[in-house]
């Protein structure tokens, strides 16, 4: 077990490596001087010299990269080149509410999603799976941007039931209850592609499984349908099952970064896209790189449980 | 999306060899009849067909301009006379809109993938054959694109070229890259595992042979399913980076500006304005995706009867 | 056709069979038309008794014994006539609910694939003791007990820390072995094994069915044996039925059918035993898509054309 997991942190430090070399080259990848491009064609030299310092472009690239990732290691992600103050006092408070966002969705995810794969795959070919199979087809093609506009306009506009920006209510903060209440909405939109395709995969792996011949060996031992169902065929589906949604919170992360922007959430993709609106590079380069270090510590951890989910390979690991 | 159906028809014509050559109907015609026969899939053909036409057609369509309104005339609704779907916040008619903005956003989601499938076909293939180191270190170089969400990634190229069509499809392009190599790698890898593979090699095939003749086309059929479901998924994310500014540059028309527009006139109570070009993108999206179930049922041959 | 002279055990007392097949047809609705697999059949287990059941491959075997237990899980599956009593009752007309208490309580099932009949997830020793608790109703402790007896009435080497086990570190006998005890755990009535020893390897074969005997023995369980290999017949049948296209073709006791084959295609089987089997690649394929197979040496048998159902 613990070979298992030590291997897959050592090869998860490599591809954290990579991200940070991706991440160093956006500033490279800018067309032409990026000092320029990011202060405009009206820029004085002076100006121009000074982002270039403030960005080490003046170094070799090796040396630039090199001082980035010890930056790195000491939290230092620069400096942002709009409100100068430190990159990751700007970025850090954002994580925290993304981290909040994207949990609650992916509960929303996980929790309706399989549940709905398994009965889908329960009552194969019913009303019930072609409905829902219809309806999850058609949920994982939704663009997660309108999805957010048009929650806004029903629940928010027309029933009145929910606020539709922020965090908290901005005249009277009311703790928990109102994060919550302010959360319904931004979760369920950023939720509903993955959980479309959660419950679709599950499904399917779900099917693979109940035409397993242990399942007639279960049903020959008069095991009523729903044990075999939510106790053997979960058990059994689960490894894949739990993969599927580690790969799905890739396109969750990416929904919140559309939903942050449209319901004003305080997080990351917000804080993205206010940035990218005014070229500071430092504090683009820092949301992005949260987010996928969120994403790569999801997959760890779904590499993982699905390890050690399986008798078959927890054994192997020990040997 | 024609392109990617003639992609289709080329898989089939060449004859494959190692016990996939059929007695009787090509596997061309099989494939049709399997797909004809899954009603969803045609259905969303017919309909991206009409979505195509229609946005092609836009001039004859519509007498409107797509970028000038009056504004006298803003924020009228859904059947305001001549103008079908009303009118924006500019005073713009949105019918026009759509179906000029169709152009953009059809060409800005297809189109990356088109270039860049002969691309990734190429590594996913080579790699893919070369097994061993090369395919080891270049899916050890896919696994850190993979750490970043595709949408971010995208996005983040974007926000590094500016916006503007041809910046967008560029790095929507760069993104796809590693998706579609390692469907194609992953299918080099296990073809080249097969009996047809090894028979060929004992008859004296060159290399290229072996990879033109033998592998091509059974590495092409998976990767065009893929590319096809694919183009669902960029149609929603290019329309998505010009939703947040980093796309397509006002006033040019596109659906994800438009559902950006009408967002800001959403509180308004204006819900149509983003409602209308989001369920374009939808349709759109979902078409791509029932098409390539479709193929994917159709070019299995296991599903294939006669 | 021949009508299946119901087979009096000679010696044993006279009391009422423990289960009694009449009339037994399924359907299957497939893409070229209905298949009658099972067509009206009648079946007796004599009490304490072992029938064998024999057949080439697709003859029907297997859905006759998953009748029984209400398991022909297929929505294109359809029982056209008949009744299957049980210690009196028909299983035919029971409830879901109620056939549940006969599976794994009253009648057992060992089946075809020994290798993968059990959970991959599940301990052996929670899999039998969740199919004891319930049915028998006991806490955990005395059901543990009970699922070791049952370990060590199969003869389980080191049955004990074999509970703790997962079915991947067992070999294919030990595992076949574990599903007849799941079978056995609540000491059924009735005993079905679908060529329980198919997947096994020659010697372990043997010790399986002697296994299978020791307990149709000692614990007086009536057994439905299902196979294609007159050898286990001859080896612990008492009564035998054979089958082909669907119908019993020939039924009787086991001795005398052996020694008297009235049936060519009876014959047959006795002659082609190894020549009847499926071969790994023929396994590998949907039980769906498998064609009836034909008869290996049809023309053999080409006067019996009138058995020809479809
Ligand atoms: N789910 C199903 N759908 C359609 N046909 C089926 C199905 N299950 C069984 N059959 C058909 O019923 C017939 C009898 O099958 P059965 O499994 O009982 O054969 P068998 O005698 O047990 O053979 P084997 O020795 O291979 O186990 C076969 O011809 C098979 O094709
Ligand atoms: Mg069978």
């Amino acid at each position: 077990m613990t070979a298992l997991i030590t291997r897959r942190v050592v090869s998860t430090l490599l591809v954290l490596l990579g991200v940070s070399v991706v991440v160093f080259l956006l500033v490279q990848l800018v067309p032409g001087d990026p000092a320029r491009v990011i202060l405009g064609q009206n820029a004085t030299p002076a100006a121009i010299a000074e982002v270039r310092q403030a960005l080490g472009l003046d170094k070799p690239i090796v040396v630039q990269f090199m001082d980035y990732l010890g930056g790195l290691l000491r939290g230092d992600l620069g400096t942002s080149l709009i409100v100068n103050s430190p990159v990751i006092d700007i970025v850090l408070p954002r994580f925290m509410n993304t981290l909040i966002l994207a949990g609650a969705a992916l509960i929303i995810c996980v929790g309706v999603g399989v549940p709905l794969g398994l009965l889908a795959a329960k009552k194969q070919y019913s009303v019930f799976d072609r409905a829902s199979m219809f309806i999850s087809m058609t949920g994982a093609s939704v663009p997660v941007y309108w999805m957010a506009l048009l929650l806004i306009g029903f629940f928010g506009l027309t029933l009145g039931w929910f606020p539709t920006s922020g965090m908290y209510d901005s005249r009277e903060p009311g703790g928990l209850p109102d994060l919550l209440l302010h959360l319904v909405l931004p979760a369920v939109a950023a939720a509903l592609v993955p959980l479309a395709v959660i419950a679709r995969m599950t499904r399917s792996v779900t099917l693979e499984v109940l035409e397993q011949d242990y399942v007639r060996t279960l049903r020959a031992s008069g095991l009523p349908e729903s044990t075999i169902l939510w106790r053997h065929a979960l058990r059994n589906a689960l490894p894949q099952i739990v993969t599927v949604i580690g790969l799905q919170v890739g396109y969750l992360l990416g929904g919140v970064i559309f939903v942050e922007v449209v319901f004003g959430w305080p997080g990351l993709g917000g804080q993205l896209y206010t940035s990218i609106s005014q070229r500071d590079m430092p504090t683009i380069q820092a949301g992005v790189l949260f987010i996928a270090v969120v994403f790569v510590a999801v997959n760890l951890l779904a590499d993982i449980s699905v390890g050690v989910l399986d008798p078959r390979s927890r054994k192997q690991a020990v040997a | 999306m024609t392109a990617t159906l003639q992609k289709a028809r080329r898989v089939e014509m060449p004859p494959v060899s190692g016990g996939m050559e059929h007695e009787g109907p090509s596997r061309f015609r099989l494939a049709v009849r399997a797909y004809v026969r899954d009603k969803a899939a045609v259905v969303a053909l017919i309909v991206l067909v009409l979505v195509v036409l229609a946005a092609m057609l836009a001039p004859f369509l519509t007498p409107y301009s797509p970028t000038e309104g009056s504004a006298s005339e803003r924020l009228q609704g859904i059947g305001t006379p001549g103008h079908p779907l009303g009118l924006d916040g500019q005073g713009r008619d949105v019918l026009s809109r759509i179906l000029y903005g169709g152009r953009n956003s059809l060409v800005a989601g297809v189109v990356p993938v088109v270039v860049v499938f002969p691309i990734a076909l190429t590594i996913g293939l080579l790699a893919g054959y070369a097994k061993g180191r090369v395919g080891e270190v270049l899916m050890r170089i896919l696994d850190v694109i993979f750490a970043f969400p595709l949408v971010l990634l995208a996005i983040a190229i974007a926000a590094v070229f500016g916006a503007g069509l041809g910046n967008v499809m560029i790095a929507v392009g760069i993104t796809l890259v590693p998706y579609l190599a390692r469907v194609a790698y992953t299918a080099t890898v296990q073809e080249t595992g097969k009996d047809y593979v090894e028979a060929a090699r004992a008859a004296g095939a060159t290399v290229p042979q072996i990879l033109w003749r033998e592998l091509l086309p059974n590495v092409v059929s998976p990767l065009v399913v893929y590319a096809t479901t694919l183009c669902g998924l960029t149609i929603v994310v290019t329309a998505g980076l010009s939703f947040l500014g980093i796309g397509v540059v006002p006033p040019t028309p596109d659906w994800g500006i438009m559902t950006s527009d009408g967002g800001k006139v959403l509180l308004e109570g204006y819900v149509y304005l983003a409602a209308i070009p989001g369920t374009v993108i939808l349709i759109v999206s979902l078409a791509f995706n029932l098409i390539g179930d479709g193929l994917r049922d159709a070019l299995d041959p296991r599903k294939q009867t006669s | 056709m021949t009508t299946p002279t119901p087979p009096a055990k000679t010696g044993s007392p006279a009391t009422a069979p423990v289960l009694e097949i009449r009339d037994l047809s399924v359907e299957f609705a497939t893409d070229s038309g209905t298949v009658r697999a099972v067509d009206h059949v009648d079946l007796t287990v004599e009490k304490g008794g072992i029938l064998g059941l024999v057949g080439e491959s697709g003859s029907g075997k297997s859905v006759t014994a998953l009748c029984i237990l209400g398991l022909i899980g297929s929505r294109r599956a359809k029982i056209t006539s008949g009744e299957v009593r049980f210690q009196g009752e028909d299983l035919l007309t029971k409830t879901e609910r109620q056939m549940r208490d006969v599976r794994g309580g009253r009648i057992g099932l060992v089946s075809q694939n020994a290798l993968s009949a059990l959970d991959p997830s599940f301990r052996i020793g929670d899999q039998l003791i969740e199919v004891i608790r319930l049915h028998q109703h006991v806490d955990k402790a005395t059901a543990a007990r009970i699922a070791l007896d049952s370990l060590d009435i199969v003869a389980l080497p080191d049955a004990a820390r074999r509970m703790r086990s997962y079915p991947h570190e067992l070999s294919g006998g030990q595992r076949q072995r574990v599903v007849i005890a799941i079978a056995l755990a609540c000491r059924p009535q009735l005993l079905i094994a679908d060529e329980p020893t198919t997947a096994l390897d020659a010697t372990v074969q043997q010790q399986i069915l002697d296994l299978l005997l020791d307990i149709n023995k000692n614990l007086g369980t009536s057994m439905l044996m299902v196979t294609h290999d007159f050898g286990v017949v001859a080896h612990m049948c008492t009564t035998v039925a054979v089958m082909r296209k669907g119908r019993i073709v020939e039924q009787g006791e086991a001795g005398e059918i052996i020694s008297f084959p009235r049936q060519p295609y009876t014959q047959g089987l006795m002659n082609a035993v190894p020549r009847l089997r499926l071969s790994e690649t023929e396994r590998a394929v949907p039980r769906s898509q498998r064609r009836l197979p034909v008869f290996v040496e049809e023309s053999a048998f080409a006067e019996r054309a009138d058995y020809a159902t479809v």
